[in-house]
């Protein structure tokens, strides 16, 4: 195959000419290594976790291998669930799990409140690593915060089985607790404004393999749309949003929150959500994180990535090419690369479909 | 007899509307009827939790709805199951289930678990972050038929890989069917470790249950 082309841009000059419409040099590119790159820098998930430093040498090490369009560190759904009472529990080298939520009875919710992100549970080291990742590549990068949406929060709070139930058992309770959990993530989004850094959200839990788009729109949406609103307030646009799993009956609703772009999971059609969506959000997906980009050959992740640019390059608000989903522990470096290679080589402005046939 | 088959559907009415009240009011009537508790479960409990299932299927349902109808189907078991008059469980093929280690997410697991439980297979569950030592020690305690093994996590399904490995090491492989199924599982992913079936949902995992049942047997003869 052909040599790689440089990127000729920063990624901060790179997405800036993509929102604004203007030429950029190749497609932007999103490979969310997340914690599964901390094997690179030789140190372990609970490690990093647990240390400010850690975290923002992993990302600056790995925007310097891959120059991937985004870097930062965020708390999700667990570190916001855990500064709201809820107890992890962190494995030497695996991804961490609740081992006992906190609002397991619903006596106790008078004693809940929402944290303070400067003080609660873990929030204040990745605020602390953000600011290290901005001092140290904020000025060639976007650096962004990924926070958990409320109905999967919420529901780590309570318990994911109980909350489920709730929401026919105790919708009246399950509304409570939600805006809690939302007060507690605008007051961290507040915080990563403040630094000026951007914020995305995931809400896993309220998939469409779990839920109905009646319980989407009555305890998800309304939640989503309010994190959406300060983030628009605050700086003038949305954040981006994923959902796991099926999304495809609540594409509209996704846009309805207020979110410019839809980062969608591996199992969905990206042509089909060109076609439904696309004229009202950027797409953002979705080559496989684990058949293809940890376990594929190169040839496989490069045949993906033309796959995904063929279905989506020219989605009317555009289309940045992105993995379904988190990449698990254990994928190799080389994989990264290939797949940030191949989006430098089939991904050049204009996009040209000759290239990814 | 019309007032057994009232008292039928309504254990079948309170499972299948998420009804504990009226499961637990239905199942003391039987029993004040003298209707047999094997019957009222059969033809009561498992009728409602099969109606929950089409539900689903047909999307009228989703998983909030599975787990309250799958509460009243225990709060149906719980007074019923101690006055099943024999014990049957002899000729029931067994099933271990269990999600891999390193992984608490449950809720999938305890859907195939009483779906299966429903389509009468005797169940062996050994819970959440199961260490495939455990899985491998029960196969082998109750000569198990199938082993179902679970995660919604990236991270831990490798862990799978290593249940199976473990079987083959302890010459199992081949008595012991191995069906896999949540999240970020899929066929492809089935395929490559060399699991015997994925299943996309609790209901799914029933149909294959019993097909490869069906198949080991046709094989066997």
């Amino acid at each position: 195959m052909n040599a790689v082309p440089k990127d000729e841009m920063t990624p901060l000059e790179r997405m800036a000419a993509f929102a604004a419409g203007k030429p950029y040099d190749r497609i932007p590119c999103s490979s969310f290594s997340g914690e599964t790159a901390c094997h690179f820098i030789g140190t372990t998930v609970s490690k990093y976790r647990h240390s400010a430093k850690l975290m923002a040498r992993v990302e600056t090490v790995t925007y310097k291998m891959f120059g991937h369009d985004g870097a930062g560190v965020g708390p999700g759904f667990l570190a916001l669930a855990e500064a709201m009472g809820t107890e992890l529990k962190y494995p030497e080298d695996n991804i961490p799990f609740v081992a006992n939520p906190v609002l397991k009875n619903w006596d106790d919710f008078d004693k809940l409140e929402p944290a303070d992100p400067h003080k609660d549970g873990k929030l204040p080291i990745y605020l602390e690593a953000l600011a290290m990742i901005k001092d140290a590549i904020g000025d060639e990068v976007p650096i962004g915060s990924s926070v958990g949406g409320p109905f999967t929060t919420a529901a780590l709070v309570r318990g994911t089985e109980n909350f489920l139930k709730d929401l026919r058992r105790n919708p009246e309770m399950a509304h409570r607790l939600l805006q809690l959990v939302t007060n507690t993530t605008l007051n961290y989004i507040d915080a990563v404004m403040d630094m000026g850094c951007s914020i995305s959200i995931g809400d896993p839990t309220a998939s469409g393999s779990l839920l109905s788009v009646k319980q989407f729109r009555e305890f998800a949406k309304p939640y989503l749309s309010k994190l959406s609103d300060r983030v628009i307030e605050r700086t003038g646009k949305g954040p981006m949003l994923h959902i796991c799993g099926d999304s495809t009956p609540i594409w509209s609703d996704m846009a309805d929150t207020g979110a410019p772009t839809l980062s969608l999971d591996n199992v969905i059609d990206l042509a089909k959500a060109k076609k439904v969506v696309g004229d009202r959000v950027c797409i953002m997906g979705n080559v496989k994180p684990i058949d293809t980009i940890m376990k594929g050959s190169y040839q496989q992740i490069e045949a993906e990535v033309k796959e995904c640019l063929r279905k989506a390059y020219d989605s009317p608000k555009g289309f940045i090419l992105a993995v379904g989903c988190q990449v698990p522990l254990g994928t190799t470096a080389d994989n990264f690369m290939c797949f940030m290679n191949a989006a430098r080589k089939y991904g050049r402005y204009p996009l040209n479909p000759d290239n990814f046939i | 007899m019309a007032d057994q088959q009232i008292i039928l559907d309504r254990l079948a009415e309170g499972v299948r509307e998420m009804d504990e009240d009226l499961t637990l009011e239905a199942s003391h009537e039987a029993l004040d009827n003298h209707v047999d508790a094997l019957t009222a479960i059969n033809q009561g409990l498992v009728v409602g939790m099969n109606q929950a299932g089409l539900l689903y299927e047909q999307e009228e349902y989703f998983v909030p709805e599975l787990l309250l109808c799958s509460d009243a189907m225990y709060t149906g078991l719980d007074i019923l199951s101690p006055h099943i008059q024999r014990s049957s469980a002899e000729d029931k093929h067994k099933v271990v289930i269990g999600v891999v280690e390193g992984d608490t997410h449950d809720i999938g697991k305890n859907l195939v678990k009483l779906m299966l439980e429903v389509a009468d297979f005797e169940i062996y569950d050994l819970g959440r972050d199961v260490p495939p030592a455990d899985f491998i020690g029960k196969v082998k305690e109750v000569g198990a038929d199938i082993v179902c093994l679970s995660t919604l996590m990236s991270t831990t399904m490798d862990r799978m890989v290593d249940v199976i490995e473990l079987l083959k090491k302890e010459g199992l492989r081949e008595k012991v069917l191995v069906m896999i199924g949540g999240g970020p599982i899929s066929q492809a992913f089935a395929d490559r470790i060399g699991a015997d079936a994925y299943s996309e949902n609790a209901i799914a995992a029933v149909a294959d249950a019993k097909r490869l049942i069906a198949l080991k047997k046709k094989v066997a003869v």
